[in-house]
Order: C-alpha cells, then structure tokens, then sequence
C-alpha cells in the first residue's frame, strides 16, 4: 500500500471532491459535529470519526482508504489513468477509465448524459453524489431561466391587466404596506393580517399596538397554525380524559412550544388537563400502549388522541416494524427528569438502574413493547426514587412483542444494552441481588422454556426488538399471547 | 423553533420508524453528545422525549 499524504503524489481533484461533498452534502451534521467538538459523520455508508486527510492511502488496486476511528475505511477510488485496464467483475470507477468525474467530465457532459450515468453505470457513492449534485444543478438554472421568462411575461402584461385586490385593499404584489390607511382598518381585519401574513417584527408590533389600543386582544392571531388539522371523517379519536379533544388543545393560543423536529411539534399546554400535546407522526400502536399502561405508575396519563385512519409506513428504508398516521396526542408531564439529563451519585445510580428494569418488567407485563428505552425517554425522579416512561411511538401491543423485548435487554436491544452498562448495571456480583441481576435469571429461565417449545432463544435474540409482528410470530412459532404472557411472568418472578 | 437536539432526536425517530437502524444509532449518539456537553435544556429534553 502506498501512503496518499499531501507529500505524496496523490491526485488532488480527489481530496478537493471529498472536501466538497463533505461540506455540502452533511453541511448540517458537520456543523452540529463541529458544536460538539469532533466529527462523527456519515460517510459514504462509513462512519468517520477524526477523518485525517494526511492518512489517506492508496492500495495498489486504485482504492482510497482513510483512518476513522482508528480503523481503516474504504472511501473510494480516484481514476487518474485512462489506459488503466479494466478488470473483470470490477466495480466503480476503477472498471471504466471513461468515469473520471472531475469538473472537466461534468462541464462538458450533457445532462442526458449524466443522467445515463446514474441510471446505468456502476458508480461510486461519491460519484453519483457528484453527479446528482450537478443534476441539481442544472435543474434549477433552468428554474431559473424559467422564472426569467415568466418575469419578463408579467413585465410585458403592465398596463394591460389591473393588478389584483386583496380582501384588504392592498395590490397583492406589494405585500402588506403598514401605514395609517392600512391601521386604519376594522379590527378583524387587522387580525386577519396578523393571522394570515408575513410580517417583520416591526409591523407586526405595529398591528398589534393597533388592536390592543382598541380594546381588542390580537391573541387570535397568535394562534398556531392548524397545521395538519385532521378532517373528523377520516380520524379516529382515542379516549383518555372524558371530553378532551386534542387537536382543539393542540391549536389554543397560550401553549407553550417545547420543540420541533422532523416527527412534528410537542407545546406544554395548561389544559385542562395540563400537559403535554403533540402534533405529527402518531405510531401504530401509540394509543393503545398509552390506554393499557394507565394506571400501571409507569406512564403519566394519557390525555387522549385523534389519529388519522391513514395509516401508512414512512416512506424510504427498509420499513419499520409498524407504521404512523398524523395526529394529536395530549398526555402528563413525567415525573422527574431524563435518565439522559440526571448525573447521579452511585447509590442514587443503582435506584435509577434497578427502576429501569422494573419499569420494562411492568410494561411488559402488561402486554407492551417499548421499543425505544433510551435515556432520553426513561424519567427518574430522585425525590421519590420512581421511574416513568414516555414516547410510546415504536411501541408494539402484544404480549409476544414484550416477550420478545424483555429477552432481548441484554442482546438484542442496544440501547438498553448502552442504557445499563453507562448507568453502571454490573451482573455478577458477589452475592449481588439487585433487580437486573434476577432478570439475567428470569431471562435464563425462559430461555429454558422456550428451547422445551422447540423455539431457538439465538433467533430471539438475532430479531431482537422493532421486529415485526408478523415475523415476531413466525419465530415464536405456535406460542399463543397466553403462553407469552405466562413466560413473562415466570422471566419477571421476583425482580 | 428546530433545536439541534430535537431535530437529531427526531431524525432518529424517523429513521427508526424507516427502520434504519444505523443511522438511528448514528444520530443517538450526536444527540447524546450534545447533551454530555450540557448544550440541551429542559424544554429541550422534554420535547425530544415526547416527540
């Protein structure tokens, strides 16, 4: 293998690509990578933690290799020779000398061309990046030539067409002019502007001024959107609290916005009841595992939920073990704080690990798979020594799902995995006989039963939890939801 | 408003919900970074959790 550092004689368009792609294509994750003060990123399918630019390297086939994490990872290879020959079975750029992809091939290949590529070439990761990123490209300078054509058509129609009126009075085109005539308008109207347009800071303050000084709240127009707001019909509401309504307290003005992100938004509201609401991707089972778990100590309570009837997986992927439909969902406040948030003393530290395996085995035993039981979603509170457990999205209803999960905790669910060995829960003590240690137990236990039922423990495990229902049954063969429930008890019987 | 830890948070869900778990294992561990570092508040922590 020959060394690629910067004194070595390896081609430069190549790191300049990289570079590239790095910075554009996970622009996001660099910046958060940055934050935290080293990168951990995404790469090509690689994980590259510390990615050295010095040490990448070049094997004698063309490969480019870098050190990650200490480790080597393949990055791709650079074709510097033309009358490189191809060899048979090869893959990537190495296999045909015509895919250089520089700034050259890009400026002087035609999009049809480029596009060809991508359909029918064997390319690199970085490569078809490359190209789709000059696709894009190209795409939108002809947006752009076509908003040109449009602009110069409107141009073209001045004088011939009168510009048309909002309900305001106001041209359309000019956006919203804030002046005396404008303030000058009926309050409901004022409010509207406020609810429907885009205003800066300093006009909305001066709107709001305005109807204040009449007498009026401009709270209605603080109001979120009703984004999403699902149509009754095809909804289906989830009772928690008698005469709640999510979606109406979901939309109430004086909620307070805890966050946002790609599922949807969460605002702490003072009901009543007061709580939590949530709007966005609602999961399969969601409600139902929040309905089977009140009363159980381990959930706060549940509020109630409308849920669209349509039901779908999220697109791209492998698809999950269950799908999500939009809706609202209202739900208490937990008690306590994140396991995630809480840096604890030992003794406390021991209290937190064993209400985490206590928490699993009453869900469990009420018939309900998490799925996700990181510290993020396990609250402790130090002052009752209680444990309680949120987000119920990947969660899965069935008595063989939570079979299936509480086998797992040690092999099978890394993030209970993670969860106990960064939280200090040691097996094997002298004498120890702490909560986690009688689950390793109980788990050898039902182990047992199952091998006696001609079920393979290792094919347990190999699933391990977010498996589908349906595969989850194939797996545990015959076993009825009794009989997965009798096996938890016996599994859970005096942790 | 998006803060960097919900929006790694939810990411996460969503690639879990794709049922990809690598990236979801990725993301994880971004966010648990973030919050080692003491960058994530209250608000924060309750949001991604109930998302």
């Amino acid at each position: 293998m020959k060394k690629m550092s910067q004194h070595g004689g390896f081609d430069p368009t190549f790191e300049k690509l990289v570079r590239e792609e790095l910075t554009t294509e996970f622009s996001e994750e660099l910046s958060w990578a940055d934050e935290i003060g080293e990168w951990n990123v995404g790469d090509f399918g690689e994980v590259m933690d510390g990615f050295d630019f010095s040490q990448l390297c070049q094997r004698t086939d063309g490969s480019l290799y870098g050190i990650a994490g200490g480790k080597q990872c393949r990055i791709g290879t650079p074709t510097t020779a033309r009358d490189k020959p191809v060899r048979a079975g090869a893959r990537g750029a190495g296999a045909d000398p015509s895919r250089q992809i520089n700034k050259r091939f890009l400026r002087e290949v035609t999009t049809q061309k480029l596009q060809q590529y991508l359909n029918e070439r064997k390319l690199y990761g970085y490569q078809r990046k490359v190209i789709e990123a000059e696709l894009k490209r190209r795409e939108g300078a002809g947006n752009a030539t076509a908003a040109l054509k449009a602009l110069q058509a409107r141009l073209d129609n001045v004088g011939k067409k009168p510009a048309e009126k909002t309900p305001y009075g106001l041209d359309k085109d000019l956006g919203v002019m804030v002046n005396k005539k404008l303030l000058a308008q009926d309050t409901a109207i004022l409010q509207r502007i406020l609810r429907e347009r885009s205003l800066n800071p300093n006009q909305r303050a001066r709107v709001e001024e305005e109807v204040a000084g009449r007498g009026e709240s401009p709270a209605s127009a603080q109001a979120p959107p009703k984004r999403g707001a699902l149509k009754q019909k095809g909804s289906t509401k989830i009772e928690g609290v008698p005469g709640y309504d999510a979606a109406s307290v979901y939309n109430r003005p004086d909620n307070e916005k805890l966050g946002e992100g790609a599922m949807g938004a969460a605002y702490r509201t003072k009901g009543p009841p007061p709580g939590v609401v949530k709007e966005g991707a609602i999961g399969e089972q969601e409600a139902a595992a929040w309905q089977r778990l009140q009363g159980s100590g381990r959930v706060p309570e549940f509020h109630g939920a409308v849920v669209s009837t349509d039901m779908k997986s999220v697109e791209g992927g492998l698809g999950g073990h269950v799908r999500e439909a939009k809706g609202f969902l209202g739900m208490g406040e937990a008690q306590g704080k994140p396991a995630a948030q809480l840096y604890l003393d030992r003794e406390n530290q021991q209290k937190l690990v064993d209400e985490y395996v206590r928490t699993r085995r009453d869900i469990h035993l009420r018939g309900v798979a998490h799925n996700d039981m990181h510290g993020g979603n396990f609250f402790f509170d130090t002052n009752t020594g209680k444990g309680q457990l949120v987000d119920f999205g990947l969660a899965q209803v069935s008595y063989k799902a939570a079979l299936v999960e509480a086998i797992s905790t040690f092999e099978g669910d890394w993030q209970a995995e993670t969860f106990l060995t960064r939280r200090g829960g040691v097996l094997g003590a002298p004498g120890a006989t702490t909560p986690l240690d009688r689950l390793e137990k109980g788990i050898d236990r039902a182990e047992r039963i199952l091998q006696r039922r001609g079920i393979s423990p290792e094919a347990v495990h190999r699933a391990g939890i977010r498996t589908p229902q349906a595969e989850i049954d194939q797996i545990l063969g015959p076993m009825t939801e009794d009989q997965a429930k009798a096996t938890i008890e016996y599994l859970y019987d005096g942790v | 408003m998006a803060t960097k830890y919900v929006e790694l948070m939810s990411k996460r869900k969503e690639a879990l919900f794709k049922g990809d778990e690598k990236t979801a294992e990725k993301l994880l561990v971004l966010a648990e970074k973030l919050a080692e570092k003491g960058k994530v508040s209250d608000d924060e922590f309750l949001a991604a959790a109930y998302l």
